[in-house]
Parts: C-alpha cells; structure tokens; sequence
C-alpha cells in the first residue's frame, strides 16, 4: 500500500484516528492515576529457620514472605492502623545472598497507599506485626517436644543400666577381657609344637622320650586352657558391645534434649532484622513506561484504521463506481478470467 | 495460420487496396469466418466479443475525426493493459485493417502469468505476424521497437515518434501499448504522440485516487482519452 493511498485514507478518518491515539493515552493516565499508587518499602533480613532452629526440630516453618502476603497480617495491619490509611496493599520480594554461606534472604517488603506517608507507615506496621507473627509460628514448643523424647530417653537409660549390670556381673564371674591371656597361651602352643618338631627331625640331636613326653604333657595342658577361655571371651565381647551401643543411644537422647531446651530459650524473634525503615518509592520509570505504552498501542491503533479504511476503500470499487468516480465514460468491460490458460 | 479469421483476404487488403465487397459480406458469414474462441484468441469467447465491442467503439469514434493513433494507458502495472492493447488491435484489424500494435513499453520484463500466457501465444503466431514490412501486408501486425538500446527516454521517443510516423503514411491504423503510467512518464509522453487514448483500469480493487490523479494529468497534457476499459478480471 502506498503513501498516497493512506494520506487519502488519512483525509476520510483523520478524526477517528485522532480519538483512538487520544483514547489510549488517556487510559494510560487512568491507569496510572488508579494503579501506579504512592509506595514505599522496607528490607528485613531473617535468619532461616533451620539455621536458627539448632535441633532442627520438625515444628512448622513459616517464611517471612508466606507471613507478609497472609490475609491475617494484613488483618493485623489493618487493625493497627486503622480505617483511615485505607486499603492495605502489601507485597514482598525475596532476594537471596550470593554467598554460599549464609543462606538467610533478605526480604523487601512494599506497600501501596494514596500518599506516601500512609505507605509508609503501612510498611513500618507490616514489618512489626510480620516479626511478631513470624515469632509465634516458628517459636519451638519445648514442654510438647521434650513430654515427646522423654519415654525415648528413659528407655535408653534403662538398656544403659541393663547392660552395666550385665557386663559387671560377667567380669566379676569371668574375670572380663581373656584377649590377653588367649594370645599368651596362642604363642606358647605354637613354641611347644615347634620345639617337638625339631626334636622329631633330629635337629637338636638324639630326642629324649623323657623330653618329648614333657613337652607333650605341656602342650595338652596349653591347648586344654585355650578351649576354656575361647568361649569366655565370645561372650564377654557380646556384653562388652551391648554396653558400648546402650551407653550411644543414651548419649544421643540426652543431646537431643539439650538442644530442645536449647532451642526454646532462643529468642525467634530475634532472628529480624530490619535494615531499612520504610522508604518512598520512586514510580517515575514505570509512570513515564506506561505513558509510553499507552502512545504506541494508540498510534498502531490509528494506523490500522488508516490501514484498514485504505484497504476497505480499495476493495470496495465496483465498475460502476469507478465510471462514476472517474467521470470518463466506459467503453468496455472486459468480464473476468478472460485469459484462456494455455493458449 | 493461428487464427483463420485473420484470413479474411489478407492480400486484398495489403498496403493501398481496399476491401473487395466480398471481403466485406464474408464478415457478416459465419462459415466463411469462424468466430474467434479458445485455440485462435487467448481470451475467452466473452472477452473477445467484449474487444470487438470495444474495436467497434473506437472506430466508431476515429472515423468521425482524423485519429490514426490509440495509445492504451492504465496507471499502475496488472491493469491488463498489455492485453487490452494487443486484443483492441487484433479486434479492430477485423473491421478497420491494417492495424498495428505498437510495443512502446520499454521496461516490459520477465512478466506474471497472466503477461506470461500472452506472450508464450504471441511467441506461437510469432512466425507469421511479426513482420510488419512484409510485401502482402496483413491485417493485423506488431511493430517491435528495439527495447533496451535507448540511452534516454528522447532517443526513445522519437524512435517512436519515426514509427507512428511510417504507420500513418502506410495507412495502417496503429494501437500503442506504453508503460504504467504509475511506473513511468513515458506513458503520458507517449499518449501525447497518440492522437487518442483509452484507460484502462482494474475494478475490484482499484485505487481510486490514483486512477484520479492519472486522469487529471493526462487531461493536463491535453491526452484525449476516449474512455474506460474496465477489466473485470
């Protein structure tokens, strides 16, 4: 389509065109007026839950941002506030460290309002009653955590004592570990059967029966004990373990129950900080966008009616109209697909 | 012979001999000419009728004035000038021969289908109508300038200029297809040599406003545009 054909199309609806490009710039500025409110915002950094929580305890974890976009903190807002700061509209943005290390984010919390200053003060309210909140629901419940480990604890001090007695009472029968004792006599059968050997293969010269039969005798005696303080030793091994896993598990127990008492006496609250009080907003980039939005969604709506009422005005010729139009008289018509294909 | 009707005494009606009476009833008699249709015309039988219309309109109009020449201008490129040019003098070499076409359209190129379709027939008649110098001088003939040789439009339009010149002292009435008027300002320089003109336009969808424009400067350059060729195509 030419440039000419659209100025012409431009003469016919210049006014339409005019109202659409005013249309949009004007929606523009309601939208603006209506949603690109005065605003401010706050940055509180929270400890993680589970960095604060040294029991890592199974109690429910709420996030700050889950409690900042809740119904009830903008209820508790509300409240606090009262009617005159009007709608309370509140939304956070969760940033995340880079460091690998400490992985608490930092939120920033926003806030709309007719003025500033009532955004302000609704960011200021939302950080404080977030905190508040953000304590209750994460606080570890210590008299139900520890009423929940203390049968676990006490059935491990219980197979702790259990097992004290038993190895006791095995000592005291048995005499206790017989490692000692079973690698001496080891090492005196394997002397005795050596010096037998060498006596038998004439090494040490014309073997004595008198020699052989001591040696005999010694080493019966040596292998006679070793079958009794085997056995001993397999079972005071047993009791030895028994003891060693109970005195573990109680061990653990009493850990676990240290930390929960420990975790109770942390203060969660504690764990925000704010960083920054509430602060205005600047809205000017978004402002001057949707201005700009709104200019080029009214000039493409203004040139596709151009465009169109062109082509509409093209399309719409008919011989009769065009000999009207034209005010030439017609000379002939030549009826369509008058070429003959393959002629 | 591509078509027979353009046998209607060819040689009789070679350069200063005027139609025999006979020539002139076996116009009017079917067995003696076929009417022109598909395999002779590459035009409907609708649309050759439509041109013989036309001829007889246009030769209705010269015989009352001394016009030799009928150039045939449309404003922008697929109006079906081309063909409106070539079949006006082919229908008008039936009632007023000798007729020629006269090829001023010194950008015609490699053209649309329908341009395509055109040519490819004129290349199969080509054997017996392209020479326009020939002794028993037919009916119907083409005069080819010799395109893309001009180093400007001046050499251009007087090589024209010469040929209209040698048709009309041969007698030969002469049709003159030139470019687009939209495209170049040959068209209208051309017309201004024609003695007449017809425009030729597209409905459907014509540009109004610059089939305007078009009229309003051929009538500034004095161009006597006879009329209309609406091509319903």
């Amino acid at each position: 389509m030419d440039a000419g054909r659209f100025r012409a199309a431009a003469k016919r609806v210049w006014l339409p065109a005019i109202l659409l490009l005013a249309a949009a710039i004007a929606g523009s500025i309601v939208y603006v007026n209506k949603h690109i409110l005065p605003s401010a915002k706050a940055s509180v950094a929270v400890r993680d839950v589970l960095t604060v929580n040294t029991a890592q305890s199974t109690a429910a974890e709420v996030p700050f941002d889950s409690i900042i976009k809740s119904n009830r903190l903008t209820q508790l807002v509300s409240e606090q506030l009262g009617p005159s700061v009007g709608k309370v509209s509140l939304s956070v943005d969760v940033v995340f460290p880079q460091s690998g290390i400490n992985i608490s984010p930092l939120y920033v919390v926003h806030a709309q309002a007719t003025t500033e200053a009532k955004a302000k003060q609704i960011v200021n309210a939302a950080v404080q009653q977030g905190t508040l909140l953000y304590a209750q629901l994460n606080s570890v419940n210590v008299k139900a955590m520890t009423a929940a480990l203390q049968p676990q604890v006490d059935s491990a001090n219980a197979a702790l004592a259990k097992a004290t007695t038993a190895y006791d009472d095995f000592v005291a029968k048995s005499g206790g570990d017989q490692s000692g004792q079973i690698a001496a006599l080891d090492a005196e059968t394997t002397a005795i059967t050596g010096q037998i050997a060498q006596l038998r293969a004439g090494t040490l010269g014309q073997p004595s029966s008198t020699v052989l039969l001591g040696l005999q005798q010694q080493l019966d005696e040596a292998q006679s004990r070793l079958r009794t303080l085997q056995p001993l030793q397999a079972q005071f091994e047993q009791v030895a373990t028994t003891l060693t896993d109970a005195q573990a598990t109680a061990r653990q127990m009493q850990q676990l129950m240290q930390q929960t008492f420990a975790s109770g006496a942390i203060p969660v609250a504690d764990q925000v900080k704010v960083l920054d009080l509430a602060s205005p907003e600047s809205k000017g980039v978004m402002k001057v966008l949707v201005y700009a939005l709104g200019l080029v969604v009214g000039l493409l709506a203004a040139f596709t009616l151009l465009y169109v009422e062109a082509a509409r005005q093209r399309a719409r010729t008919t011989p009769e109209q065009l000999v009207t139009t034209l005010g030439v008289p017609a000379l002939a018509r030549i009826p369509g697909h008058a070429m003959v294909r393959g002629a | 012979m591509a078509y027979d009707d353009r046998d209607l005494g060819t040689a009789a009606l070679a350069l200063g001999a005027a139609p025999s009476p006979s020539h002139v009833e076996g116009l009017g008699i079917p067995l003696e000419m076929p009417l022109l249709g598909p395999g002779s015309w590459p035009v409907t039988p609708a649309a050759v009728e439509a041109f013989r219309t036309l001829a007889l309109t246009v030769d209705g109009v010269m015989a009352d004035r001394p016009l030799q020449t009928v150039a045939v201008l449309s404003a922008e490129a697929g109006d079906g000038r081309s063909l409106v040019a070539e079949m006006l003098a082919r229908a008008l070499s039936e009632i007023c021969p000798p007729v020629r076409l006269l090829d001023a359209d010194p950008f015609r190129r490699a053209a649309p289908t329908r341009s395509g379709l055109l040519r490819r027939w004129r290349r199969r008649d080509e054997v017996e109508t392209n020479d326009a110098l020939t002794l028993e001088r037919p009916a119907f003939a083409r005069v080819p300038l010799a395109r893309g040789v001009y180093n400007s439009q001046a050499a251009f339009l007087v090589d024209v200029r010469a040929a209209l010149e040698i048709e009309a002292q041969l007698g030969a009435r002469v049709i003159v297809d030139v470019p687009a008027c939209g495209i170049s300002s040959i068209g209208f320089a051309v017309a201004r040599l024609a003695d007449a003109a017809v425009y030729v336009v597209r409905s459907g969808r014509a540009d109004v406003a610059r089939h305007q424009a078009v009229l309003a400067q051929a009538e500034l350059l004095e161009i006597n545009v006879l009329g209309l060729v609406v091509n319903e195509g």
